[in-house]
C-alpha cells in the first residue's frame, strides 16, 4: 500500500506482539489495521466498520481504504 | 470470589506502553483500551506517583515496551461512553481486583488494581481514548 506513505502512519505494537498501523483519512477520521499471523483486523471510523480479513484478501481491504485516502 | 464494582465517582488510570502512543503525531493505539479483562488502577487507593513504580516493575518487560504514561478517566464517564456507543452499546463495569505479589505469574502487588471484564471493541476503545486525560511519566 505505497499510498500510505504520504499519511505517515504511526507504528504500534500490541500486547500480542502484532504490528499495528494507525492514521487518519482525508476527513481526519481514524483508520487502524492490525496484522495477525493469519488475518488483518481493521477499524475504519468513517464507515463505522470494524472487522477482519484473511491475509489472502488483503487487496480487498486495500481497495476499501484507498477510496478514503 | 465476588468482585465489587467500583463506584462511578471514582477515577481510574490505564498504564500506557511506549509503542501505544506516538507522541510525535499524538496518535494512540486502540490497544490502550481494547480487549477483555482490561487492567486499570484506582486513584482512590493509590496516586500516580505511587502507581508508576508498580507499573514499571510489572509491565516494563512487555513486548509493547516500557510504560511511558497513564490515561485517566472517571468510571461514570466511561460507563456513559459504553452505554451511548451507537454501534453496540455495552454496560461497562469496573471491578476491584487488588493483586498480591506472585513472581511465578509475574504479578506485582497492586492494592489499587481493578479490571474491566467486558470486551471492549476497537471502535469503542477509540472513543474512550479520546476522553482520557494523559499523564506522562517524567
Amino acid at each position: 500500500m505505497p499510498e500510505l506513505r504520504q499519511f505517515q502512519p504511526s507504528l504500534f505494537f500490541t500486547l500480542e506482539g502484532n504490528l499495528e498501523l494507525g492514521w487518519e483519512d482525508r476527513n481526519g477520521q481514524a483508520i487502524e489495521i492490525e496484522f495477525y499471523p493469519d488475518k488483518i483486523e481493521y477499524f475504519i471510523e468513517s464507515l463505522n466498520e470494524e472487522s477482519s480479513v484473511a491475509l489472502a484478501d488483503i487487496f480487498r481491504l486495500t481497495e476499501k481504504i484507498i477510496k478514503l485516502l | 470470589m465476588i468482585r465489587s464494582p467500583i463506584p462511578p465517582e471514582e477515577n481510574i488510570v490505564r498504564a500506557i506502553h511506549r509503542t501505544w502512543w506516538d507522541i510525535k503525531d499524538g496518535r494512540k493505539s486502540s490497544s490502550i483500551f481494547k480487549g477483555e479483562n482490561i487492567s486499570v488502577s484506582r486513584l482512590a487507593i493509590l496516586n500516580l506517583q505511587e502507581l508508576f513504580p508498580i507499573f514499571h516493575r510489572g509491565l516494563d518487560t512487555s513486548p509493547s515496551g516500557i510504560i511511558i504514561g497513564a490515561g485517566e478517566i472517571n468510571v461514570g464517564h466511561l460507563q456513559k461512553i459504553g452505554r451511548e456507543y451507537v454501534e453496540k452499546p455495552i454496560e461497562i463495569i469496573v471491578e476491584e481486583d487488588p493483586t498480591k505479589e506472585n513472581p511465578e505469574k509475574n504479578i506485582v502487588e497492586n492494592p489499587a488494581h481493578a479490571e474491566i471484564p467486558q470486551k471492549i471493541s476497537r471502535g469503542l476503545a477509540k472513543k474512550i481514548i479520546k476522553e482520557l486525560v494523559f499523564h506522562k511519566d517524567i
